[in-house]
């Protein structure tokens, strides 16, 4: 659950979603879910030819097995909270 | 829908705001709470296999099983800038295999079809076989290639989204 | 209404099912199950324009991809679900699948609110029909065989003359 807890903690900041059919979605992470399942709000698309009405989409929710990246800005990361997190995890298997 | 707990008006059709407190707590970051605001909106639907279904969504659970009424299926051909539909009435999708879905703005929803020409849909289906078998044709020779470097390249037949 | 919920309720229906390799079959409905399972009957089988005709089908909820239902499925459930309504069947199905997992909660609820403010218990006393575990086991044998609008009127007051008695157990 450890990505879930992180993705949690990007809710309202700008992602951008590269999905495995190489759109990208920029939009504001509104929710997520256990399986990574995306919500964003106010999306804007790069590459719109292919998928026109995207262009009148407000929020869109997307499937997290259908994600291939997410990009984030450098200073959305915590990197201590993350590692931390991390050793927490690491320590919780190991019992 | 109507939601029936017994207690409210019956016949009211919206949740009253304690129901849907109620309803969220239990699926606090869960799918149902990701699109219960969409319920009754249009909206858009993305399958795996590259369809696109457009319709009011009605009801859906954990799954992100829909029920879409007045579906629509449409066929972008971008490149000759064409387009296609085909009312199907109530449609149930099976969540599995929805990639994405959004609600649509009505207002906005044409702006890109003007200036698109519509041609019968048998026409599109047709065309859009031909690109996803092109597609197929390519992406496997790609997956051939990586997998001569030791790299997977991940793709099913299934998937042409 | 869950989807789930409006399938098990259209038995009968005319539907179009598209698998997941791009078949189709088309037929009428006859049973349904949690997993969306279902059989048909009067069935047409089409794969890339070979058709065949059979009398019925199973197809396994897992290889769905979709299903075009009925134009009038939605009012036609919507209808029937009412009509148990009226007559006595406060806590449809719906209601109580959606409890689901949380009915445990509930029962909790309603110890609490016994030892203290009585008043709103009685007040939220129909609800409990719900989460109420007996009532759920039996109902949900009852799922399969699909019972009779009057069949659910008589279950009912069945399990509403057995409540006072539970209530008083706990």
């Amino acid at each position: 659950m450890l990505f879930f807890s992180f993705f949690k903690t990007l809710v309202d900041q700008e992602v951008t979603v590269e999905l495995k059919n190489d759109i990208e979605l920029k939009g504001t992470l509104k929710s997520v879910d256990q399986f990574l399942n995306l919500k964003l709000d106010n999306i804007s698309c790069s590459n719109e030819s292919r998928y026109p009405h995207l262009s009148s989409v407000r929020n869109i929710f997307i499937r997290g097995s259908t994600v291939r990246y997410v990009y984030l800005d450098k200073n959305m990361v915590d990197i201590n909270l993350l590692q931390d997190a991390a050793r927490r995890e690491a320590m919780s298997a190991k019992k | 829908m109507s939601e029936s707990r017994g207690s409210p008006a019956p016949g009211k059709s919206k949740i009253t705001e304690g129901e849907a407190d109620l309803y969220l707590d239990q699926y606090n970051f869960t799918t149902t709470a990701a699109i219960v605001g969409s319920v009754d909106r249009k909206i858009f639907v993305l399958l795996r296999d590259g369809r696109m279904l457009f319709g009011i969504l009605r009801t859906f659970d954990q799954y992100a099983n829909l029920i879409l009424q007045h579906c629509v299926e449409r066929i972008y051909i971008t490149e000759e800038n064409k387009y296609a539909e085909n009312e199907c009435g109530v449609f149930m999708v099976r969540g599995e295999n929805v990639v994405m879905l959004g609600e649509v703005d009505i207002d906005k929803e044409d702006e890109p079809l003007v200036q698109m020409e519509q041609i019968p849909f048998e026409e599109a289906s047709q065309m859009k076989q031909e690109r996803d078998d092109a597609r197929y044709k390519s992406e496997s020779q790609k997956g051939r290639q990586m997998a001569r470097y030791g790299l997977i390249h991940d793709f099913h037949k299934s998937d042409i989204y | 209404m869950l989807p789930l919920y409006l399938l098990t309720n259209s038995n009968g229906q005319h539907m179009l099912i598209e698998l997941k390799n791009g078949d189709t079959v088309q037929g009428q409905l006859t049973n349904v199950d949690n997993w969306m399972n279902l059989t048909l009957a009067d069935v047409t089988h089409t794969a890339s324009n070979e058709v065949i005709t059979l009398p019925e089908i199973y197809v396994r909820g897992n290889f769905i991809k979709y299903i075009k239902l009925q134009q009038d499925v939605i009012e036609k459930v919507k209808q029937s679900s009412a009509q148990q309504q009226s007559q006595g069947h406060h806590q449809n199905r719906d209601f109580r699948r959606r409890q689901g997992g949380g009915g445990n909660r509930r029962d909790n609820d309603r110890r609490f609110n016994q030892g203290g403010n009585q008043k709103r218990n009685e007040g939220r006393g129909s609800h409990y029909n719900g989460g109420n575990r007996r009532y759920n086991n039996q109902r949900q044998s009852n799922d399969g065989n699909h019972s009779s609008a009057m069949g659910g009127f008589v279950q009912h007051h069945q399990t509403s003359a057995q409540q006072p008695a539970s209530l008083g157990h706990n």
